[in-house]
């Protein structure tokens, strides 16, 4: 979550002469950067800002559905009472904390020992261990989730069958915290991956060498010397994975619920769908506390990032570290690899792929092979809910995703090239919704919608509008490292030959941009399509999407479509990757 | 002091055959002196530098410190880095960023244990002292100057009293007139303490002003090893003639005489007399002659030289005046000359002068050779 820092040397208002007067001075700032700057951080801030607002201050009144929204009565303490006088209330929060801490400790292994041994050792393989840790990042949970419930049940089960054939039992079970944390573990595993291979890149070989040279033994210097500098990263990765398991909703949902394991997210969920009449004031007190605990984990998270930068005192020439030989250890490198593709994508696919051929769900056995099926393929959208779906589907993504790359490009544009002190608050604001759980800023709408009638509410509009909050945070990362590669001087040189603001953004920007622009679009489409909290909050039959319809699905029974619509979906995504990694040639889209 | 012989390093790359990195690289230290590895980037000077220090590990040869064998592949021997009890200072300085300075100083005591905390405090404030940083012990090393840093990494390398100290370009990464006074410093520290030094740098500067000896390497092997003044006086081939210095001239001539001590050659500049090199020329043979801008005497009105050998009669082209001194190019029969002289001497574009070599100044070269950087 790292900004890169730009060039911020001013040009436009550097050339004012000294002696105007006030109103003079006022007006000749009045150009196109101030304005978009008055503009940019207004929208924003309000359309960050005051969805956070309105939880905040609706979890403090007692409301009815008709009352809920900007009003200043009714306060009341109620609401937090009720929430923290349950104890209920601390099992879920134990649920929750176990579950963050159990997915963060899964990533934590998976990911590290990945970054380790594509950093440090000489594993074979280890070069396309980028691609193969994109694979979690992509996969959308509700899939995952599901995938391993088929994989973990006790009575359907594939592991389970294979442990039983060996005489094993079955030992397996999805609906514990153990496969919860194990399955989220996965899916948030590239994180680690990325930010502490980034930690163990950046810091200079020469500190460990410096201290084998000083006399310290080779597990000296992992103790004394490795460790303590990437502690920090290793500390600000713990925030963010710890952030991410607060904000697991589809795990929770599928895996959790059945046995009682809720957790923040599914709590505010079922508070408002699956209670009537909807507990609001319950929901919006667990929100705010949510924005409490992440905002908390945002500045432990600035604190630890600071730390780390003046820890990279880059200079000299840069050796590449020496590889640890693994020796007989490759063969166990090896196999962790192969276990980590299974694990990523290997077996989830299988079984969904499995699951879509059957005519109804039968575990793998040689007579079931024999009665495979595409009927589920063909009949996928013969039902009737499903051109709506498609349409709603098409329409959120594509809107939001242009939405959020233009509104990206011009926030990049004033954090990157105009020089304001308001820039930096904008790039600030403009970073909120990624520290937020989606869930919050699904209610902050929410909210928003219910405060007054409109049409918006229960159409696929109201998701277009919050998916493209919360994921603005992604688009910027994107533009922001490519506007970041493009020099200054361009701009400048266009500007020297007359161009005006506009049109160097025109014909100059714009046409550098498109790739950034095209390839980053894709990955927030492809990262946005597989989240389903934000959604589960607020669908209805009418504004359904593709991520509810498949969870629908799987709560109807119906195995075989849920496998032929996953299978699909993978393939789509899978594709679109491929592409979009092309065009933005990075590892960028870490941003989760 | 530090014995390096027919040391190997290749390193495995995608095409069929490794690149040699090191090739049979041998030297012998003696006891307090200070030997410089010159060379351009890639020349495996640093990589046989590591190699001492343990940080890369050799294919083939021997490596003795003192007595103590550290490596050998006929025997097997490598001594891990951490019990070569050498020190180093490293490019980056790599001064441990989430230690202060005490605690960078003391991390070599106390990974070597046996001493009381008493005295390692007394030890840093010595080794503080010897770099002229007393009283930076707490400051913490994100907070220190790219100067600071240095010296740090100096007195880290220090304290502890190596047999044998390792410096890795050390001061290429501090500006140009900090890395004079540190290149000054480092002189009299080394002297002082009597360390034997082993010393990898690109720059030629450096090189000759730090040096007892000096070896200069290019594609992993010693092309010459010698004092900087054999080295600048008496290079043992062009490629070494073109390293050292810049902007040499080549002239290229017939041998028509070899004597004793004496060379006289024939060449488009008329006649030029040199020094006989240690390579043997007969009658006949081609050779170049290699002259530095800065070896010319330059005559202006007069004609002290004419008509005697090892003078070239040219018409000045350019004329530069650098401050401290002017930098000319003058044509003799159609070949370019650069010449270098000092700023008192006034020329101007088209005016006739002669040039003087003194055979001392004259560098013969064998033409056979193909070293070209």
């Amino acid at each position: 979550m790292k900004r890169p820092d730009g060039d911020r040397i001013g040009t436009t208002l550097a050339l004012t002469p000294a002696p105007l007067g006030f109103a003079q001075a006022f007006l000749s700032r009045l150009n196109f950067s101030f304005l978009l700057i008055m503009i940019v951080g207004v929208g924003l801030g309000a359309l960050i800002l005051i969805p956070l607002g309105l939880l905040i201050l609706n979890s403090f009144r007692d409301v009815t559905i008709g009352e809920i929204g900007f009003g200043l009565d009714k306060f009341t303490l109620q609401n937090y009472f009720e929430a923290y006088g349950d104890p209920y209330t601390y099992t879920m929060l134990f649920n929750t904390f176990l579950f963050a801490c159990g997915s963060m400790a899964v990533s934590f292994i998976l990911g590290g020992t990945m970054a380790y041994l594509v950093e440090r050792t000489d594993a074979p393989f280890r070069r396309y261990a980028y691609g193969l840790m994109l694979v979690p990042l992509i996969m959308p949970n509700i899939i995952n989730g599901i995938a391993w419930i088929l994989l973990l049940s006790p009575r359907i089960g594939m592991l389970n069958q294979l442990t039983s054939w060996f005489g094993l039992g079955r030992p397996f079970n999805p609906n514990n915290l153990w496969a919860m944390s194990w399955v989220e573990g996965i899916s948030i595993s590239p994180l680690a991956f990325l930010m502490l291979g980034a930690a163990l890149k950046q810091m200079d070989p020469a500190l460990e060498d410096a201290a084998a040279t000083a006399g310290a033994s080779p597990l000296r210097v992992l103790r004394k010397i490795t460790l303590p500098v990437v502690l920090p990263a290793i500390g600000g990765v713990a925030v963010i994975q710890f952030v991410r398991g607060l904000e697991g909703f589809e795990v929770p949902l599928l895996l959790g619920l059945e046995k009682g394991y809720v957790v923040f997210s599914t709590s505010i969920w079922l508070a408002i769908r699956m209670t009537f009449p909807p507990k609001y004031g319950l929901a919006f007190a667990y929100g705010a506390t949510i924005i409490l605990l992440a905002g908390f984990a945002l500045i432990l998270y600035q604190r630890m990032m600071s730390r780390t930068e003046r820890f990279t005192v880059v200079t000299g020439k840069a050796y590449r570290a020496r590889t640890v030989e693994l020796g007989r250890w490759r063969t166990v490198a090896v196999g962790f690899m192969l276990f980590y593709l299974l694990a990523g994508i290997g077996l989830p696919f299988f079984t969904l792929l499995w699951a879509s051929v059957q005519h109804i769900y039968r575990a793998p056995s040689w007579a079931a092979l024999q009665q495979l099926t595409l009927e589920h393929y063909t009949g996928l959208f013969e039902r009737q809910d499903a051109i709506i779906m498609l349409q709603n589907t098409v329409i959120l993504i594509t809107v939001s995703t242009v939405v959020i790359m233009v509104l990206s490009l011009i926030i990049s544009w004033v954090v990157l090239r105009v020089k304001s002190s308001g820039a930096k608050i904008i790039d600030a604001i403009s970073f909120l919704p990624q520290a937020m759980p989606a869930i919050v800023m699904g209610l902050g709408f929410m909210i928003i919608f219910l405060s007054f009638r409109n049409p918006i509410y229960g159409s696929v509009w109201i998701l277009v509008i919050a998916y493209s909050i919360r994921f603005l945070p992604l688009g910027t990362r994107f533009t922001h490292a490519g506007l970041v590669q493009i020099h200054k001087e361009l701009e400048e040189a266009a500007q020297v030959c007359g161009g005006n603001t506009w049109l160097v953004f025109r014909r100059v920007l714009f046409p550098l941009l498109t790739p950034t622009l095209v390839g980053g679009g894709l990955f927030v489409a492809i990262l946005s399509i597989k989240v389903l909290s934000m959604a589960a909050l607020l669908w209805t039959p009418k504004s359904i999407i593709l991520a509810v319809h498949i969870w629908q699905t799987w709560e109807e029974g119906n195995f075989a479509q849920v496998g032929a619509l996953s299978v699909l979906l993978m393939v789509l995504i899978g594709a679109l990757t491929v592409v979009a990694h092309k065009l933005t040639r990075g590892d960028r889209w870490m941003a989760g | 002091m530090l014995r390096i012989r027919e040391l190997l390093k290749t390193y495995k790359t995608t095409s069929l055959s490794g690149v040699p990195a090191v090739a049979g690289v041998s030297v012998e230290l003696r006891q307090g002196e200070f030997y410089t590895l010159l060379g351009a980037s890639g020349c495996g000077k640093t990589t046989t530098l590591r190699c001492v220090a343990g940080l890369e590990k050799p294919d083939a040869g021997e490596i003795f410190i003192g007595d103590t064998l550290i490596y050998s592949s006929e025997r097997k021997i490598s001594l891990p880095t951490h019990k070569r009890h050498v020190g180093m200072v490293f490019q980056s300085y790599a001064v441990w960023p989430h230690m202060n300075v005490f605690e960078n100083l003391a991390f070599p005591l106390i990974a070597k244990g046996g001493l009381s905390p008493q005295a390692v405090r007394e030890k840093v404030r010595e080794a503080l002292k010897l770099v002229q940083l007393n009283g930076y012990e707490d400051r913490p090393a994100p907070f220190l100057s790219g100067g600071q840093q240095q010296r740090v990494a100096l007195a880290r390398a220090l304290i502890y009293e190596p047999s044998v100290l390792l410096l890795d370009e050390p001061l290429s990464n501090l500006d140009a007139k900090l890395r004079s006074d540190m290149r000054f410093e480092l002189k009299q520290l080394t002297r002082r303490l009597n360390l034997t030094t082993l010393y990898v740098t690109h720059d030629q500067l450096e090189a000759l002003s730090l040096s007892d000896r000096i070896a200069v390497m290019n594609r992993g092997v010693i092309l010459q090893e010698g004092t900087p003044q054999e080295i600048y006086r008496l290079p043992a081939n062009s490629f070494v003639a073109n390293f050292i210095g810049s902007g040499m001239n080549m002239l290229e001539a017939t041998v028509v005489a070899a004597g004793d001590s004496r060379v006289q050659l024939e060449s488009r500049w008329g006649p030029f007399e040199c020094i006989r090199p240690t390579v043997d020329f007969v009658h006949g043979d081609k050779a170049l002659i290699g002259i530095r801008p800065e070896s010319f005497e330059v005559c202006v009105g007069g004609h002290a030289h004419e008509g005697s050998s090892n003078t070239v009669e040219a018409r000045v082209e350019v004329a530069t005046f650098t401050g401290d001194g002017l930098e000319f190019q003058a044509l003799a029969d159609s070949k370019l000359i650069r010449g270098r002289t000092n700023p008192w001497i006034n020329l101007e574009i088209g005016q006739q002068i002669y040039l003087h070599c003194p055979p001392e100044r004259c560098l013969l070269l064998s033409s056979a050779e193909s070293f070209k950087g």
